[in-house]
């Protein structure tokens, strides 16, 4: 692990919370480009089964948290409530979101072929999902936060089960490509 | 005691036609979609489909009748309306595809894989007052968030609105036939259509005479080879 890693390391320590690349280039006067390979550094150093501090990615922004396998013990002594269920509607719009995210409410919408409005409402009030706005597309785009992933035990959305096959999908592209077209005329 | 209304309830359109297909055991092809229309269509009389979602459903239903009408009028087929039932078998596909990933997630959001982040630390008690707004928060700027927020909300009541219209326009039409078939004994759906401005206006005509029979207020029957006559029960 390189000194930058363990700066960032420290400075995460003493955030507590999610710090975007941005914010830790700035801190660290160094470029974006190498918070990155920083972070790809200290997640390879910590992400193991004997490390008790883990690293989880989402949207640019990186955070520690505790090792998976110890949940069940550690549960006991956290404050932080474990999700309660989710409807099923609710776990389909999720699930879309976790592969396919950054996504924009028609492509989901599109996919469930249902209005997804209220949903999407209930998952961002209730911190799964986050929204930012796309300054090329003007469009809100939707993706995991890095609470949903760390409820899932993911250190990153690549780690979802058959990521790549849903993520880089070409004949989903092609189909939410030509609903944009459509949508553009 | 606290009631929970699960406005959530329904899977969707396309949850539902999975689920018919599959107890049917059947692939999803353009045969399969015909052979499940009937069941869609009375899934949706049968049960209450929340007012919001009523429209995406309905849209489902006009696209199986339209497929339905096209097989008995094989010579209008064009090759955009080949795409559309292409798309409809596609779409059903790429559904499928994430309700399965949703399964895997299921069990995961389950599972107690949970990793904690650090607790934030509690504000002590005899510490400065909690809140302390900024020099830079004046009513002027709150006045602006506000607006701010009702703004982001517009878009949410647009679409509630679209979605009733387009509901209305199939109980209106409904409404209009009942009429017309009520002051004379019958008439013949190029009648009912004459004035349609769109094909969906058609396609939304044809439902409402589908649901007219099958409330049994009247009976259709082909009038000659492009017309259908319809008479009151």
């Amino acid at each position: 692990m390189n000194e930058l890693a363990a700066k960032i390391e420290s400075a995460l320590l003493l955030s507590g919370r999610p710090v975007s690349f941005t914010k830790l280039a700035s801190v660290f006067e160094v470029k974006a480009v190498e918070v990155e390979s920083a972070v790809s550094a200290l997640m390879e150093a910590r992400n193991r089964e004997d490390s008790g501090i883990h690293v989880v990615v989402a949207n640019k922004a990186v955070e520690l948290a505790t090792n998976p396998a110890f949940a069940e013990a550690l549960a006991a002594m956290s404050k932080q409530e474990v999700q309660s269920e989710l409807t099923r509607p609710q776990l389909e719009t999720l699930t879309i979101v976790a592969y396919r995210g950054p996504i924009t409410r028609p492509e989901i919408e599109y996919i469930r072929g249902v209005n997804c409005s209220v949903i999407l409402r209930n998952l961002l009030m209730r911190g799964l999902i986050i929204e930012k706005e796309d300054a090329t597309r003007l469009q809100n785009m939707y993706s995991l936060s890095t609470e949903m992933l760390r409820h899932l035990g993911l250190h990153d959305v690549s780690e979802l089960p058959d990521f790549s096959s849903l993520h880089q999908n070409a004949r989903i592209q092609q189909m939410l490509d030509a609903l944009t077209e459509e949508s553009d005329v | 005691m606290i009631f929970a209304v699960d406005q959530e309830h329904f899977s969707g359109p396309l949850g539902l036609l999975l689920e018919l297909l599959q107890q049917k055991e059947l692939e999803i092809t353009k045969v399969s979609l015909e052979k499940i229309t009937e069941d869609y269509l009375g899934y949706l009389e049968a049960n209450d489909v929340p007012p919001e979602e009523l429209a995406d459903f309905l849209v489902v239903a006009t696209r199986l009748i339209y497929l339905k009408s096209r097989e008995l009028m094989p010579y209008l087929k064009t090759a955009e309306e080949e795409a559309e039932v292409q798309s409809l078998e596609d779409q059903l596909r790429l559904y499928r595809l994430f309700l399965d990933a949703a399964g895997k997630i299921e069990e995961q959001f389950a599972g107690s894989h949970v990793m904690f982040a650090a607790q934030k630390p509690r504000v002590v008690q005899d510490e400065a007052p909690a809140f302390v707004a900024s020099e830079a928060v004046t009513p002027t700027v709150l006045h602006e968030a506000f607006g701010w927020v009702l703004k982001r909300l517009e878009p949410f009541f647009a679409l509630r609105e679209a979605s009733m219209e387009r509901v209305k326009s199939i109980e209106e039409r409904l409404d209009e036939m009942r009429q017309a078939i009520a002051s004379r004994a019958s008439m013949s759906f190029k009648d009912v259509v004459r004035g349609a401005k769109s094909k969906p206006e058609v396609v939304v005509s044809f439902l409402a005479l589908l649901e007219l029979i099958r409330r049994q207020i009247v009976r259709a029957s082909q009038a000659d080879e492009h017309d259908i006559l319809i008479e009151r029960l």
